[in-house]
């Protein structure tokens, strides 16, 4: 094992007051440019697009909070001098949670389960020969635009079975439970490993594991469920037990890449010398190459179980992504579009350790895979738009505004996040373990 | 350092544990494993052996009988078209699971403790998956048309059914056979050679020497070996995942509730990972103790394996909740039905209770460092782990008893010859192992020596 590989000491502290300034000016300008995303889009269309975006750094926040927990339960040595980072990104659930705002306020605009209330109960007074004759009954919000009777059957028995779980108090409820173990758990994590910097006991990294073991399956539960309440409800009749798995590789993926972005950019700029190697890049790259598989097998494992028994409440959700009525090309190229930018391309690509460990090869990757996380959730949420019927899709440059100006306010929390600590937890007791570890 | 004794820095951050305990030596570790294969044969090998060759000989009997007269010896019937066989198949393939994970995929993680376990574990992968093989060859009615399973060209232009995840099973575990066999036997051949440069008799000498391929331990040898290693174990790791994903497409892809789910793949991979394991620690406790190796087999090793249990367990508790709460959101009411169904309802609840405390409950007692450092308590475990396994498949498949329309509801009762080839695929597993524990090194002896402190070139400088 190479030695002597030493962190320098000067390069790994963050400058302060001039990250804050910089932060403060790129979430000012972050808003303003999705303000100007929304003045430019329908009003329906921009909070869809605003969910996309929000869902998707929601992912990297959460993944960055994974990434932490399972190091420590590990007992990882490779990964401590980028765990800092990490524990930036995942610091961001506080960003979220404001970022949700919109989305608390507009339950009823965006999921089409919140608009229909009376609705359900119209129908549940309605008798039974009402349905055996086809009549339409009393009808609210969004389930009206569909014209097929039947249809609307299946939906108003859907919308009546799950009244008590889509509802909008509960949903509120539980969106405070999921914040709540997000935030307990990402505050915990900072705290002690930002207190490890000064005092440098190793019982804190004990207590760090233990707590992270025992945290998982909440972790793991309020994921789930916040994919499949703020996702998968956007079409409430369609249901997928792997969905929350799915979304939860995706925040892999777009953690990876944001490790590995902001490890490249900090060092352009004379940060982390010496303190995040060829090694990391390597490793890094690996991990995101084995996630983009698992994220493939999961997303393969949903459509082909979904599209080889052929029940029609199932695969509804495809057909909404492959064809569209009026003849027109609706989502198709972008449902073969997903698979080859998030799975095949990449795949062959950093398939060779050469890309890997080539810092500015890894780098593009990285970005690479950010773009098609993000158009993967734009695939699986804007058919919505207009649930129950799909809509065309109308990528523009609105969407690309709020995206980039969420991401500016995501980025410039990360560097809040760690204006006053050290880029590298220097005290954590296999720091010296990851500095001088070698690939074989 | 007696047995159930921890290294005290084990859990100390600043210090990696060593892997190998009690101050043994290259030299030390060799002598241990080999003396296991060079001693003279004990009574109870022989006493264990006839055991096996007994229930082995059960084995056969059950099958002729079975070709002899046909499937309706079993209980199966309308609508319970699948019994034992195939909750049988999906259990050793499971078990079938631990040896490559160890040995590829925590190679790729980089975990050194794996190789105080890996040839073990494979060897029992090997033998689970010949135990798994048996049921659905015997299955097919006319065992002498087996070969048609695969797409030979003929003149009658038959070919199997491509769309069938059957015949993708068939495809999946024998290239997860072949491959499993080849990664174990790469990593055998430097130990092999050690086998044979110690042997005192010829024949042995003779035997190991073919066997070894001409291993002399050169510089070019050891890279030619860590590249094929290195390959293998890229290769391997998928194959992990599809055995057990397409072995859950044979219920998944059906029209049927309860079957058909997406969570199916990656649930059942880590229920398999979740079974292989338990019977990993099954088998080594009392053999660790049995041939002197508790010092290389450590209880860090099993600890660690422990762990493993209790996060594959858990994540099949969570397959678990996803399914109930998915089947209630649907709104389905077969759905619905099948589930409540199978939890509360006749004949088969009590089967799925068993399988969630032993699955889901009994692995939660590893939070416990105590209990999952206690060898009584970590081999119970572990016991009940095999049992909830199998009745995991079991409830999965005893799902068919209620069809549709309750005039075509049925029920499922095992016949004797059901018991009897289950019974009897124990023997064919315990023949293999034994013949494994007696003539191979059970033990990975070059590369436990890769992880010893002694192995970095800079071992014993001062710095």
């Amino acid at each position: 094992m190479a030695h002597g590989n030493k962190l320098d000491s000067e390069s790994v502290k963050a400058p302060g007051a001039k990250w804050g300034g910089l932060a403060i000016g790129l979430i000012v300008v972050g808003a303003g440019v999705i303000f100007g995303g929304f003045s430019m889009s329908k009003t329906g269309h921009g909070l869809h697009s605003y969910l996309t975006s929000f869902m998707f750094y929601l992912s990297i926040a959460l993944g960055g909070l994974f990434f932490v927990m399972l190091q420590h339960l590990t007992r990882a040595g490779w990964s401590v001098v980028v765990r800092r980072l990490a524990e930036g990104f995942m610091k961001n659930i506080l960003v979220m949670l404001v970022l949700f705002a919109p989305i608390f306020m507009n339950i009823d605009k965006i999921y089409a389960w919140a608009d229909s209330g009376s609705h359900a109960e119209a129908h549940a007074e309605s008798s039974d020969t009402a349905h055996a004759g086809g009549e339409a009954h009393l009808t609210t919000g969004r389930i009206d635009s569909i014209d097929d009777v039947k249809l609307q059957h299946h939906l108003e028995h859907v919308l009546i079975h799950k009244h008590k779980y889509l509802e909008a108090g509960f949903f509120k409820i539980r969106v405070g439970i999921y914040f709540l173990v997000w935030i307990v758990l990402a505050l915990f994590m900072w705290k002690n490993s930002v207190a490890q910097d000064s005092h440098g006991e190793a019982a804190t990294t004990i207590k760090m594991g233990k707590v992270s073991a025992g945290a998982m399956p909440f972790f793991a539960l309020s994921l789930t469920f916040a994919s499949f309440d703020w996702m998968m409800s956007l079409d409430y009749a369609w249901f997928s037990t792997i969905f929350g798995v799915i979304y939860f590789a995706s925040g892999f993926i777009g953690l990876m890449a944001c490790l590995i972005i902001s490890s490249f950019f900090l060092q352009k700029r004379g940060y982390l010398k010496g303190a995040v190697t060829t090694e990391h890049y390597h490793d890094m790259g690996k991990f995101m190459f084995a996630f983009i598989i698992f994220w493939a097998y999961v997303s393969f494992s949903q459509f082909i179980l979904i599209r080889y028994p052929n029940i029609p409440e199932e695969t509804i959700w495809y057909l909404h992504r492959w064809q569209h009525e009026d003849g027109s090309l609706g989502w198709k190229n972008w449902s073969i579009a997903i698979p080859v930018i998030h799975f095949i391309l990449p795949f062959i690509l950093l398939m060779s350790r050469h890309v890997k460990r080539n810092k500015v090869t890894c780098m593009i990757m990285a970005v690479w895979m950010l773009v098609a996380s993000y158009l993967h959730f734009y695939w699986v949420i804007m058919p919505t738009l207009t649930f129950p019927s799909v809509t065309n899709p109308a990528f523009g440059f609105n969407d690309v505004l709020i995206a980039v100006g969420m991401g500016l306010i995501f980025f410039g929390g990360f560097l809040f996040n760690l204006k006053n600590v050290n880029l590298v937890p220097v005290k954590d007791p296999r720091l010296d373990e990851s500095l001088n570890f070698t690939n074989y | 350092m007696s047995d159930t004794a921890l290294d005290p820095f084990a859990d100390n951050p600043n210090k990696r544990t060593a892997l190998v305990q009690g101050g043994l030596n290259f030299g030390q570790v060799t002598e241990k494993v080999c003396s296991v294969i060079e001693g003279k044969t004990s009574k109870i090998w022989w006493m264990c052996l006839g055991v096996s060759l007994s229930l082995l000989s059960v084995l056969g009997i059950s099958i002729g009988y079975l070709i002899w007269e046909g499937v309706g010896i079993w209980g199966v019937n309308n609508p319970v078209g699948w019994g034992w066989a195939i909750v049988n198949f999906v259990f050793w393939v499971g078990i079938g699971h631990a040896g490559t994970l160890i040995s590829a995929i925590l190679f790729l993680l980089r975990q050194n403790w794996r190789t105080g376990v890996n040839r073990f574990a494979e060897a029992m992968t090997l033998m689970a998956v010949a135990c798994a093989g048996i049921f659905p060859g015997v299955h097919i009615g006319r065992v002498w048309a087996a070969y048609w399973m695969f797409p030979l060209p003929n003149q009658m232009g038959l070919w199997p059914n491509f769309r069938s995840p059957l015949l993708w099973d068939m495809f999946a575990v024998s290239t997860y056979a072949t491959v499993s066999l080849l990664f174990w036997y790469v990593g055998l051949i430097p130990d092999l050679a050690t086998a044979r440069d110690r042997a005192k008799s010829k024949i042995a000498k003779i035997a190991y020497g073919i066997c070894a391929l001409g291993w002399t331990g050169a510089n070019r040898h050891w890279q030619s070996y860590e590249r094929a290693y290195a390959t293998l174990a890229a290769l391997a790791t998928p194959l992990v995942l599809s055995v057990h994903t397409i072995v859950s497409f044979d219920f998944a892809v059906a029209n049927l509730p309860g079957w058909h789910t997406t969570i199916f793949p990656p649930y059942f991979v880590a229920g398999a990972v979740f079974s292989g394991f338990a019977m990993v620690i099954s088998l080594l406790v009392p053999i660790r103790k049995i041939f002197n190796l508790e010092e290389i087999i450590t209880v860090r090793h099993l600890e660690n394996m422990n762990k493993i249990i209790l996060a594959t367990g858990t994540m099949v508790g969570y397959a678990y909740g996803m399914e109930f709460f998915i089947a209630w959101y649907s709104g389905v009411e077969l759905e619905v039905f099948a589930f409540v169904n199978r939890a509360f309802g006749e004949p088969f609840g009590w089967a799925y209770w068993i399988m969630v405390t032993c699955n889901v409950i009994s692995p939660q007692l590893f939070w416990f460092k105590k209990i999952r450092t206690s060898l009584v308590a970590m081999f119970i475990i572990s016991i009940f782990v095999n049992i909830g396994m199998w009745f995991e498949r079991f409830v999965i498949t005893m799902t068919l008893h209620r069809d549709f329309m309750p005039s075509s509801w049925g029920e499922y009762h095992p016949t004797f010859w059901d018991v009897s080839i289950f019974v009897g695929s124990w023997g064919l597993f315990l023949t293999l192992l034994l013949l494994f524990l007696r003539f191979v090194p059970m033990v990975a002896i070059a590369e436990v020596k890769i992880v010893m402190p002694e192995a970095d070139p800079h071992h014993g400088e001062e710095h």
